[in-house]
């Protein structure tokens, strides 16, 4: 789309700013949400969710609309182990977080549904790329 | 720096120009969060108000600015000379307030200083006339004995009458003549006389409260023992019930009661309970948790509920208030602040510990002159450093101002400020921990 008013090395530089950004966003998200988790409304009554989330799914669309015009094709890569390991413990530290006003016991029981239900997901996906 | 596309190549020249912008990304990225993180630390709170839309929108976060002492809402002109009030309420720890307005049309105008005393709101009602004993309330001075009813103190003809009406020689309160001036004296209450309304019972382990002589029940024992002693109810057996008939109303808790039932703690107010909206809304409010009674919802049920009782509301009718210099009491109702004259008057209408104010606080002002704003001569503005009033007890801040001509004011912006210092850094530390502590450890 861009092709004929944009160079493609400058695309591929774009390209490149995006994952940047995207990187950034991201930190800032896992950080915004363990902040607003601890103490509740520290972080949204500055800035909503709604919008870091915004800005996140706007980059998400403008890598792949930037890296069509630009042809790149990048090849399927092993899922990093560190980087899924320390998502996972964060993604369960957050659901224990906001179970912590009901029963201990349901709790708990929430937590192991939301475990196997995350690793029958992801087994599925991989399942599927193989 | 880490490489999220690193099978990507760039050329010698690209890879340079990339690495450049990707430095400004991050450190603009830097910046933002350092941004966030003083906002976050060093909050504003911003408060305005404008007359161009209706004065109940969202957008108004501020209560409508009013004339005078008279509470009567203002649309935004000022004639010379009149004063407009307006209020905002924030908790302590901020170190000045810029105040600005935009007018409707550019003026010469230069306000007189712009003032702000520091109380509550309920508390700059104007005073009522003194108010005596409550209802109910059994009272003796040197030997006569008396009972308030309807507002009146009437007194009992003798020792015998009192005896035979069943009263207890110990619920009579000791007071002085000085507590007499403020009920006004009803009949004498003769032999062969009925029960004089406000008479309680405890009639088969049920209290009752006589009015317009017929008996009204109590919704639980506690809401008879938040407001009398248990030597106040005459003893008497269910056939009493068949003399006097019943009244389908009932004795809740007395107004302003705070309550706590399941989660939420409420102020009660003219058979309505309010669910108070945070902790810390109940702390600024100058409530205390001893205060606290809990109550079950079988006497929940005999409430409506009313709105959320957030920062921006003022006290409900029935709070008490206790100037802290000079021990003065004052009743809230009916947007007046009535005086309970003595301690023993004050006592009748609460057990509860007042909310405690400052008459200091409340004659204190601070002051500051507005100026036109550079870049729009419409909008005046000064800003007022807050450190005198911190010590005042109160959240709600009180503003005035007097413009020396007829103007029309189109928004006021209140803007509270916290200078970057290190013990605001500290204080924010200290609400930190106590609000994860309040989070994780208290239920």
């Amino acid at each position: 789309m861009f092709k004929n008013k944009i160079s493609v090395e400058k695309l591929i530089i774009l390209y490149k700013l995006l994952l940047d950004s995207l990187f950034i966003l991201s930190v800032f998200f896992i950080l915004a949400i363990f902040s607003e988790g601890l103490v509740p409304r520290i972080i949204s009554a500055h800035i909503s969710f709604f919008k870091i989330a915004f800005l996140i799914f706007l980059n998400l669309i403008a890598i792949y609309i930037i890296g069509k015009s630009a042809k790149i094709k990048i090849e399927n890569q092993k899922p990093n182990k560190k980087t899924a390991i320390f998502l996972a413990v964060f993604g369960a530290m957050l659901v224990f977080n906001s179970l912590l006003k009901l029963k201990i016991s349901l709790g708990i029981f929430i937590l192991f549904l939301s475990v196997v239900s995350g690793y029958l997901v992801y087994k599925n996906i991989l399942e599927q790329e193989k | 720096m880490f490489d999220f596309s690193k099978e990507i190549e760039l050329g010698k020249k690209d890879y340079s120009f990339y690495q450049k912008i990707r430095i400004i990304l991050y450190l603009s990225a830097f910046l933002a969060m350092a941004y966030l993180s003083y906002l976050v630390v060093f909050p504003h709170k911003y408060f305005s108000f404008s007359f161009l839309i209706d004065a109940n929108s969202p957008k108004n976060n501020m209560s409508e600015p009013y004339l005078a002492e008279s509470n009567v809402s203002s649309p935004g002109k000022l004639s010379s000379g009149e004063k407009l009030f307006f209020d905002a309420s924030v908790p302590n720890g901020y170190t000045s307030v810029k105040v600005r307005f935009k007018l409707k049309e550019k003026t010469t105008s230069i306000f007189l200083p712009i003032e702000v005393r520091k109380s509550y709101k309920a508390f700059t009602y104007k005073t009522g006339q003194p108010l005596g004993f409550k209802d109910g309330s059994l009272l003796e001075n040197k030997n006569d004995s008396f009972i308030v009813s309807n507002g009146q103190l009437k007194k009992f003809s003798s020792a015998r009458i009192i005896e035979g009406l069943g009263y207890q020689k110990n619920s009579f309160l000791k007071i002085s003549e000085d507590d007499l001036k403020y009920n006004p004296r009803g009949e004498d209450i003769l032999a062969g006389s009925p029960y004089p309304d406000a008479t309680l019972f405890h009639i088969d382990d049920t209290y009752y409260f006589l009015r317009n002589q017929k008996l009204e029940k109590f919704i639980s024992d506690q809401a008879f023992f938040l407001q009398y002693e248990e030597s106040q109810a005459i003893e008497k057996n269910s056939e009493f019930l068949e003399k006097y008939p019943l009244s389908e109303n009932w004795v809740g808790f007395p107004n302003g009661t705070l309550v706590s039932n399941r989660d939420s703690v409420n102020v009660i107010s003219q058979n309505i309970f309010f669910p108070i909206d945070s902790p810390e809304t109940f702390l600024s409010k100058g409530f205390a948790w001893e205060n606290v009674v809990p109550a079950g919802d079988d006497e929940m049920s005999f409430y409506e509920k009313g709105y959320l009782f957030n920062f921006k509301k003022t006290h409900l009718d029935g709070t008490i208030f206790k100037e802290i210099e000079e021990s003065n009491y004052f009743l809230i109702k009916g947007e007046e602040k009535i005086p309970l004259p003595t301690e023993n008057i004050a006592r009748s209408w609460s057990k509860k510990n007042p909310v405690l104010a400052s008459k200091k606080g409340f004659e204190t002002k601070l002051a500051c002159n507005s100026e036109k704003s550079f870049f729009n001569p419409k909008i005046s503005e000064c800003e007022i450093p807050l450190k005198n009033l911190e010590s005042f007890p109160g959240f709600s801040y009180q503003f005035n101002i007097t413009s020396d001509q007829d103007i029309d004011i189109d928004l006021i912006d209140v803007d509270y400020k916290k200078t970057v210092s290190w013990k605001n850094f500290k204080d924010f530390g200290k609400t930190i921990i106590s609000q994860i502590i309040l989070n994780y450890v208290q239920k």
